[in-house]
């Protein structure tokens, strides 16, 4: 009889402990899930990159974009050195050094006399440089 | 176990105010065991009842102008009506006034980071603020023992020193400006909220000085903690240690031996929540009662060497303990934990202990100050030095933290604690410790991009947030702002930016990104190209360079990869005349999803970007009439708008885009309407 009701008393023990760590389990996990559920769903349908973006082309002066590090203030045609006039956009190492041999320049139009700047990229560097 | 029922009682109690659903602990409590049933449903029925009595002197009067006369100090009038926060540029000085202005209602938290006015006051239990518009009549205030306590305190020390002798004795932290920073950055600041730390010394001093008196020396004691309370005003830290002060003493008095630190908490808790129903909104509450609880029951349970390593272990065992209950709330508010902490606590916390009564008897009488101003000295500076240096030390940083993550670090600990208390094997706690950790991280497989408007008043201040922590900041709002950005910023996690897009050189865009640039990290500057005419684009472009931020010049044409985005620019050509039309404009591509970003643009501009679709519009010229033409809604059909708007002259936004959005189908959202807005872009 004792031994009996012992074995029912560890059962109903091992029982409890089961039904607790269940509980616990689905909390931690009910938590988790309840975070991820807005990420879950999308609420935008995605385009596709053909719509727009890429497809429809952008009037632009250059064909590369002219993305560059500019210093702090506009690039001096006159005093600028080697290095900041590449850094200007669609100038490489060959027009930076044609620009500081056709020095001195009184305004910026006087570019044009560059052999390598026609009107588009002069167009380009207007607001990026000043005489 | 009657104190625990007290404790669970009060606290349920309080939380009625937070949801109704709280009174069903009444019906838990029905059903408790018969010894601890009645103790528990008093507590809470005490806690009601004196939330019946706290009604809001002030609801009738929210909006209306009115004049008041009481007592300021520290912002708050007292008049016979009840209290309220009083607001005026510059501060008041304290004193005795009849201010005319209008009663308002606290401001809720406006931005990720912000300050949370309603909260604050809510947890002081101040339900209206005042608004002055007129001071009406001023009178100094006369002088309280505690002005001349101050006096007496700070006489003969040098400024800085001064400051912390105050803070450490009355808790006035104002003083201290910078080096409150340094103590936090440092993991010493609950030095600097009175707490056990001040009134276990002060009557552990009583208590050996008033040794001949045998057992009555418990009840003189007594008055000395509350003494102290009256002098340095009421804080909730400081009233929880006067409390459990007074559990400890009357326990000592009446013969009961010592009282076990938890129930002496729980008693504590129950008197203060009583008091003081409103103190569950406040965060001291809670970081000083969260504090002793982790100190109270994960403290006996940790082995201890013996002898000299006994003693370090012992420093950082306890700092460990107060803080394993606080370690999301320091996250979620402060957004950074100081690794050094223990070290701190262990070599700067000695000298503190020693300046607390030094201080305390120096402020009594002006006699003692000559005597013991160069010892304070000395051992302030040492104190502030060696803190300085601690607070130069590695960080733990992190955003805010969601109810859910707080509650699975709560649940993670569970398994941990029971295994401690030899309740569970340690191998299964383990388990289902990193079963939370893991159910924590799960959402973080699936993040995705966000973008946040910030609330940054009239301008605009938008924020890209990539899964991959790609981070980009798309103007900044006025200079006050720059404060409110990077502590959402830090709020949300993000301690770099990668890029920082300047749209055009306006006030309400541009102006708070020098402070941005010299607080946080960043990669790279794009601007629109250089106006040397204009001295905020000036401005930028200097501050860029004193950090070594390259600046670079974006336009029409021009774009960029971030990681799995693309900013793909649709403005300016450069030559636009008007700043507004020089505005970069871009359209941010993520996974299909795109959003476009207008800046100032007004309508001709935007007559020349390209037709595509998007999905969410950043309103341009916050809703001006001049932008969001009829044409660009035709063409891009955005599904959701965000305008960064707050209050202006301008008449901003108008009623005619709205009208027009509203025609598109457009689902609007206003930063003046409803503080910052996040956007997830999926």
């Amino acid at each position: 009889m004792a031994a009996v009701r012992v074995d029912k008393g560890i059962h109903r023990a091992l029982s409890l402990r089961a039904g607790l760590t269940g509980l616990y389990l689905a909390c931690v996990l009910g938590l988790g899930l309840y975070s991820l559920w807005p990420r879950l769903f999308p609420r935008f349908t995605p385009i596709s990159e053909a719509q727009g973006l890429s497809a429809t082309p952008v009037p632009s002066s250059s064909p590369t974009p002219p993305l560059a590090p500019t210093s702090a203030h506009p690039v001096s045609l006159n005093r600028a050195t080697l290095e900041e006039l590449e850094a200007l956009p669609g100038i490489g190492p060959a027009l930076a050094r044609r620009i500081i041999e056709g020095r001195p320049y009184t305004s910026v139009d006087d570019l044009q006399r560059v052999r390598g700047i026609g009107e588009r990229t002069l167009q380009r560097l207007r607001p990026l440089v000043t005489p | 176990m009657i104190p625990y029922a007290l404790g669970a009682g009060a606290l349920l109690g309080a939380l009625t105010q937070e949801s109704p659903w709280a009174l069903l602990g009444l019906l838990v409590g029905l059903w408790l065991p018969e010894r601890v049933r009645w103790p528990a449903l008093g507590a809470f029925g005490l806690v009601v009842l004196r939330l019946s009595t706290l009604g809001d002197p002030w609801a009738d009067q929210i909006g209306r102008g009115v004049v008041l006369e009481g007592q300021l100090r520290d912002g708050f009038l007292q008049t016979p009506q009840g209290g309220v926060y009083v607001r005026h540029f510059p501060p008041l000085e304290d004193g005795v006034y009849r201010l005319q202005g209008t009663l308002v209602g606290p401001q809720a938290k406006r931005n990720p980071g912000g300050f949370d006015q309603g909260l604050w006051l809510k947890g002081l239990g101040v339900k209206a603020v005042l608004e002055v518009r007129q001071v009406l009549s001023q009178q100094p205030a006369p002088p309280t023992y505690r002005d001349r306590y101050r006096q007496a305190l700070q006489a003969r020390l040098s400024p800085e020193v001064a400051a912390l002798a105050t803070a450490l004795t009355l808790g006035e932290r104002e003083g201290l400006g910078q080096l409150y920073g340094a103590f936090q950055q440092a993991g010493l600041a609950h030095a600097l909220a009175l707490s056990g730390l001040n009134v276990g010394i002060l009557v552990g001093a009583a208590l050996l000085l008033l040794y001949p008196l045998g057992p009555r020396r418990y009840w003189v004691a007594l008055p000395l903690a509350w003494a102290y309370v009256l002098l340095a005003g009421s804080s909730p830290s400081l009233f929880r240690a006067s409390l459990m002060a007074t559990v400890v003493l009357v326990a000592l008095a009446l013969g009961k031996g010592r009282s076990s630190l938890i129930s002496g908490l729980m008693l504590a808790l129950a008197v203060h929540l009583i008091w003081e129903p409103y103190g569950i909104f406040s965060l001291s509450f809670w970081l000083s009662y969260l504090a002793v609880l982790g100190i109270a029951v994960v403290l006996p349970v940790l082995p201890r060497p013996k002898g000299w390593w006994g003693y370090v272990g012992g420093v950082f065992a306890l700092t460990l303990c107060a803080q394993i209950f606080l370690i999301p709330i320091l996250l979620h508010h402060f957004n950074q934990l100081p690794l050094l902490s223990p070290i701190a606590n262990l070599v700067v916390l000695p000298f503190l202990n020693l300046l607390v009564p030094l201080t305390f008897i120096k402020g009594l009488w002006s006699g003692f100050a000559g005597v013991l101003a160069s010892p304070v000295e000395l051992l302030s500076q040492l104190s502030i030095g060696l803190t300085r240096w601690l607070a130069e030390g590695p960080q733990l940083y992190w955003g805010q933290i969601s109810p859910a993550g707080f509650a699975l670090y709560y649940l993670g600990l569970i398994p941990l604690l029971l295994a401690l208390y030899q309740q569970i094997a340690w191998r299964p706690a383990l388990l289902l410790g990193s079963v939370a950790l893991l159910s924590s991280l799960l959402p973080t497989q699936f993040d995705r991009a966000e973008i946040w408007q910030l609330d940054v008043g009239q301008g605009d201040a938008s924020l890209i947030r990539l899964p991959d922590q790609t981070a980009v900041l798309v103007d900044g709002g006025r200079p006050y702002a720059a404060d409110r950005v990077v502590r959402a910023l830090h709020a949300l996690g993000i301690r770099k930016l990668d890029l920082v897009v300047a749209t055009h050189p306006d006030a309400d865009h541009i102006a708070a990104l020098p402070e941005v640039l010299a607080r946080v990290p960043v990669g790279a500057v794009l601007a629109g190209p250089p106006q040397p005419q204009n001295p905020l684009d000036l401005a930028l472009r200097g501050a860029a360079q004193t950090v070594g931020t390259p600046v670079m010049t974006a336009l029409r044409g021009s774009s960029l990869r971030l990681g799995e985005a693309r900013l793909t620019f649709l403005g300016p050509q450069g030559t636009e005349p008007d700043d507004n039309a020089r505005s970069l404009v871009f359209v941010l591509e993520w996974r299909g999803r795109r959003a476009l970003f207008t800046g100032d643009a007004p309508a001709p501009s935007e007559a020349a970007w390209p037709a595509l679709p998007i999905h969410l519009l950043k309103v341009g010229h916050h809703g001006s009439k001049t932008s969001t033409g009829e044409g660009l809604l035709e063409k891009t059909r955005p599904q959701v708008a965000l305008i960064g708007v707050g209050r202006n002259n301008y008449g901003h936004p108008s009623a005619e885009v709205l009208a027009r959005l509203g025609r598109y189908g457009v689902e609007v959202h206003r930063t003046d309407r409803e503080g910052a807005i996040r956007v997830q872009l999926w």
